[in-house]
């Protein structure tokens, strides 16, 4: 190697080392250039992830066909539990909204919602990160929470013109504010760094408890998550070293390896 | 694979077109990468049944590496790690510092096998995986992030091993000879200006 190859290797590197540190941290906006791979790539991606949709989703119709009348079965009686527990909520709902009047309660935030299609995921294992083929052009803003059907996906990481990366919420750079539907308790839900696919749940104030089959949604006093969004259920407590503290292991609603569709919340100043 | 060689086809196309001194070489390269790193981020990783995501890229340049040599695997590393990491979106370089060290080492083997021999090929992805994981989480440490090297090892390395390892046997030969006809083709643009 001669003298001038060794000097572009250095110069290289140090290049590097910079892009590094430049883009370890949390970013508010991509550059230019990385918006533009990315805008150039998504109809590709869309169009894969589509194709690849429909094979998945002939398989497992075809594998499903003996089951059918036996689903249907199970599936017309939760339509009627459902539909008597939706009568009910009516009645809530126009009794809450009577009594949020009487006593001049400030109106719950109101989001816009956008339903966007999963086109890509992270190629690098060590990171959650999912693509959606919604981005600025739609509205999407860095913050905005992600739900897929059952639960909180997780939040909008980097926006391009047409596409936004979504940290997932077992991703361990992943934090939400939440509390025991239950109880109220404060807690925070993290990844986990071991990758388990669970997500770490701590207590924000001593006098926590935890139980396993409680229920975790979002405490709505984080900048982005609304109140009330379903995280997942405490599967396991595990106490800390002097019983001092525990953490607890939360399965989330969301099946994260089978995402499709995500559902964002965007607030009105967004739009 | 002929579908890749029949689409390679096109930018040979546009070149002979065009014919001003563009390199033939470089678009199909390009065009093989971002087709690969679309593969990557659709296909391979909504296959949740293979638990972690295949490294395509990585097999790419290790396979290429072994057939051009190190000046080759150097700028090919880089280039298909900086993609990857542009899509990525973090620690941007990190991919592109790993897989240029991947490349030049492995290009440095290049000159001492049988290029129809499939072992040295195998045992070069399987060692490479494991370096290009232990780097990257070094590069993370070092840039702050918290990680387990041994949760990574538990957890990534085994099935990425068992996944690289069957992309080398299936396309090592493949890009083999598609190699050969890149060169081929480069050649013959070049002479035809």
């Amino acid at each position: 190697m001669n003298k001038t190859k060794i000097i572009g290797f250095l110069l290289v590197v140090l290049l590097i080392t910079g892009s590094i540190h430049f883009t370890s941290h949390s970013r508010t906006q991509l550059t230019r250039f990385e918006q533009l791979v990315k805008d150039i790539i998504s109809p590709a991606q869309v169009g894969l992830a589509r194709l690849n949709r429909t094979i998945i989703s002939l398989f497992t119709s075809l594998a499903k066909v003996g089951g059918l009348q036996e689903e249907n079965q199970l599936l017309q009686e939760r339509i009627f539990e459902l539909e008597q527990e939706l009568y009910q909520m009516a009645e809530f709902r126009r009794e809450n909204i009577w009594l949020r009047e009487a006593l001049d309660f400030k109106k719950t935030d109101e989001h816009r919602i956008l339903i966007s299609e999963v086109i890509g995921r992270s190629p690098n294992n060590l990171l959650s990160t999912i693509t959606i083929n919604k981005g600025k052009n739609h509205g999407v803003r860095q913050g905005a929470p992600a739900m897929a059907g059952q639960g909180v996906v997780g939040t909008v990481n980097t926006v391009s013109a047409r596409t936004a990366t979504i940290i997932l919420s077992t991703d361990p750079r992943s934090a939400i504010g939440a509390m025991v539907q239950a109880t109220g308790d404060l807690v925070l839900v993290e990844g986990d760094s071991d990758y388990s696919g669970h997500l770490l749940a701590r207590p924000l104030a001593r006098d926590v408890e935890l139980e396993v089959g409680d229920v975790l949604v979002t405490s709505g006093l984080s900048q982005y998550f609304a109140k009330g969004l379903p995280i997942g259920k405490v599967v396991k407590v595990t106490p800390s070293p002097y019983q001092l503290s525990f953490t607890a292991y939360v399965e989330p609603f969301v099946d994260f390896s089978r995402l499709e569709y995500v559902t964002l919340l965007l607030c009105d100043e967004t739009e | 694979m002929l579908i890749l060689a029949d689409w390679s086809m096109l930018p040979y196309c546009y070149a002979m077109k065009r014919n001003r001194g563009i390199k033939v070489k470089i678009l199909i390269y390009t065009t093989l990468v971002i087709l690969a790193l679309i593969l990557q981020t659709t296909l391979f990783a909504s296959w949740s049944f293979l638990i972690v995501v295949p490294d395509l890229i990585l097999v790419l340049v290790v396979l290429f590496s072994l057939i051009n040599g190190p000046t080759f695997g150097a700028k090919f590393g880089f280039f298909s790690g900086l993609g990857t990491d542009l899509l990525v979106g973090e620690m941007i370089g990190l991919g592109a510092l790993t897989k240029m060290i991947i490349g030049i080492t492995v290009g440095l083997l290049s000159k001492r096998f049988y290029k129809e021999n499939y072992i040295i090929p195998f045992i070069s992805v399987v060692i490479a995986t494991v370096i290009d994981q232990l780097l990257y989480v070094l590069g993370m440490l070092l840039f702050g992030r918290t990680i387990s090297l041994f949760v990574v090892l538990k957890k990534f390395i085994l099935p990425l091993l068992v996944y690289n390892g069957i992309l080398t046997l299936l396309l090592y030969l493949r890009l083999f000879y598609l190699n050969e006809k890149i060169n081929y083709w480069d050649e013959l643009v070049r002479r035809s200006r």
